[in-house]
């Protein structure tokens, strides 16, 4: 039984052990969390019938999404499996395109920017791509002998790709900033599509981190298997040189899958480059009112759109120099591989 | 035998007129009595209490799911 012709699905998703029954309208569900369970991995759906996804995250959207009792009360479950194996019989819209990041260099941005196009569902880190993407990684086990692969990350990608709206024609993901470490996974879960990689002066970055420090960037703050890059950071850094070494280690990332597909594009050329190089890497075609709408939702600020944005933060002296050592040299060469 | 609710749920989730009937309805109280009336008359014998402690609990396991 699949999702489309009246699969036996579990209800509620904040229930340890919900009750099962059918439903079979699934353009109006959106599959917010993929956990590990004992019978396999779990996705947990919101009933997002009505909501409109330009929250600067996908959680944002869940969120306000369940502000409603009914969407509160009457979640659903379905096996990752299952999805998977709907996921070609349900339509989704093609992927444009996927935003990596170096993290706090403008990538929301980027998204609030693409996001200003009515044909775009744009994606703003869904949790559920992420640990899909971390269960791949791991080779996770499923009940039936076999584990999680590609597969099952674009199974996951389809299902959140629906179309959300009459205008909607693409999809574009944007990922944590860890993600790009997972980039031989995306590629061959998405084969063709797209990438660009988003950068900052690494001063500028690690002064974001030291402010409010990403999880990322914090020495076991991600659970489970990480990146093959990180087991190399010795324990006991100093919290901005851990921060930097692995910023480095993500930039060296996309570096390593340089190619066709993945451009490199710097702050500094945002937002502009939104237009100018992301949207004809996507293969977007714009026209005057598209290019307005993207200026408009370039002078807001990003992560609260209401606001105007109100500049970067200044840099304290002790951080350029963590920066020169660790991130500069790697910094000039996405500078570089952006130029080619 | 699942509890009363718990079978009005899978009633709900496979019939849109159900669900269109609880979605219009965003006040939390209002929104648990819709849930007693509607279920009533598909035949579940829910109690507004059992609707409004599954809410408080669905809110709470929301806000405590990353802890």
């Amino acid at each position: 039984m699949g999702l489309t012709d009246g699969a036996a699905v579990a209800l509620d998703p904040m229930r340890p052990d919900p009750p099962r029954a059918t439903w079979d309208d699934v353009a109006d569900w959106t599959p917010w969390r993929l956990s590990p369970g004992p019978d396999g991995p779990v996705v947990q759906w919101v009933n997002t019938a009505g909501i409109v996804f330009d929250d600067p995250f996908f959680d944002q959207t869940v969120e306000r999404a369940l502000r409603h009792p009914f969407r509160l009360l009457f979640g659903a479950r379905t096996a990752l499996t299952d999805v998977v194996a709907d996921a070609a019989r349900a339509p989704a819209l093609p992927v444009a395109g996927v935003v990596l990041h170096l993290s706090r260099c403008g990538s929301t941005l980027v998204a609030q920017v693409l996001d200003a196009l009515p044909r775009l569902l744009v994606l703003s880190e869904p949790g559920a791509v992420d640990t899909a993407l971390r269960l791949a990684r791991a080779a996770h086990s499923l009940p039936d002998g076999s584990v999680v692969g590609p597969a099952h990350v674009r199974g996951v990608v389809d299902a959140l790709a629906r179309p959300r709206h009459a205008d909607h024609t693409h999809c574009v993901l944007k990922l944590d900033a860890w993600a790009v470490a997972d980039l031989p996974i995306l590629r061959a879960a998405l084969p063709g599509v797209p990438w660009v990689f988003v950068h900052r002066d690494g001063a500028a970055v690690l002064a974001s981190h030291r402010r409010v420090r990403g999880v990322h960037v914090m020495a076991g703050g991600i659970p489970g298997p990480w990146p093959a890059w990180d087991p190399g950071l010795p324990a006991g850094l100093d919290p901005d040189e851990h921060t930097a070494r692995v910023l480095a280690a993500l930039a060296g990332a996309a570096l390593e899958h340089a190619g066709p597909d993945g451009r490199f594009v710097d702050h500094a050329d945002l937002p502009g480059a939104v237009a100018e190089v992301i949207a004809p890497h996507f293969g977007l075609d714009l026209d005057p009112t598209d290019r307005a709408a993207m200026a408009e939702a370039g002078r807001r600020d990003a992560k609260n759109p209401v606001q105007p944005y109100a500049g970067a933060l200044a840099v304290p002296a002790d951080i350029v120099a963590v920066a020169a050592r660790w991130l500069d040299p790697v910094r000039d060469q996405l500078v570089a591989a952006g130029r080619r | 035998m699942d509890p009363a609710l718990d079978r009005f749920r899978r009633c709900v989730l496979a019939d849109p007129g159900l669900r269109a009937a609880l979605l219009a309805e965003d006040h939390p109280t209002r929104f648990a009595v819709r849930v007693v009336a509607l279920a009533h008359v598909e035949g579940f014998d829910v109690d507004l209490d059992e609707v409004t402690a599954a809410l408080a609990a669905a809110r709470h396991r929301w806000l405590a799911r990353w802890v």
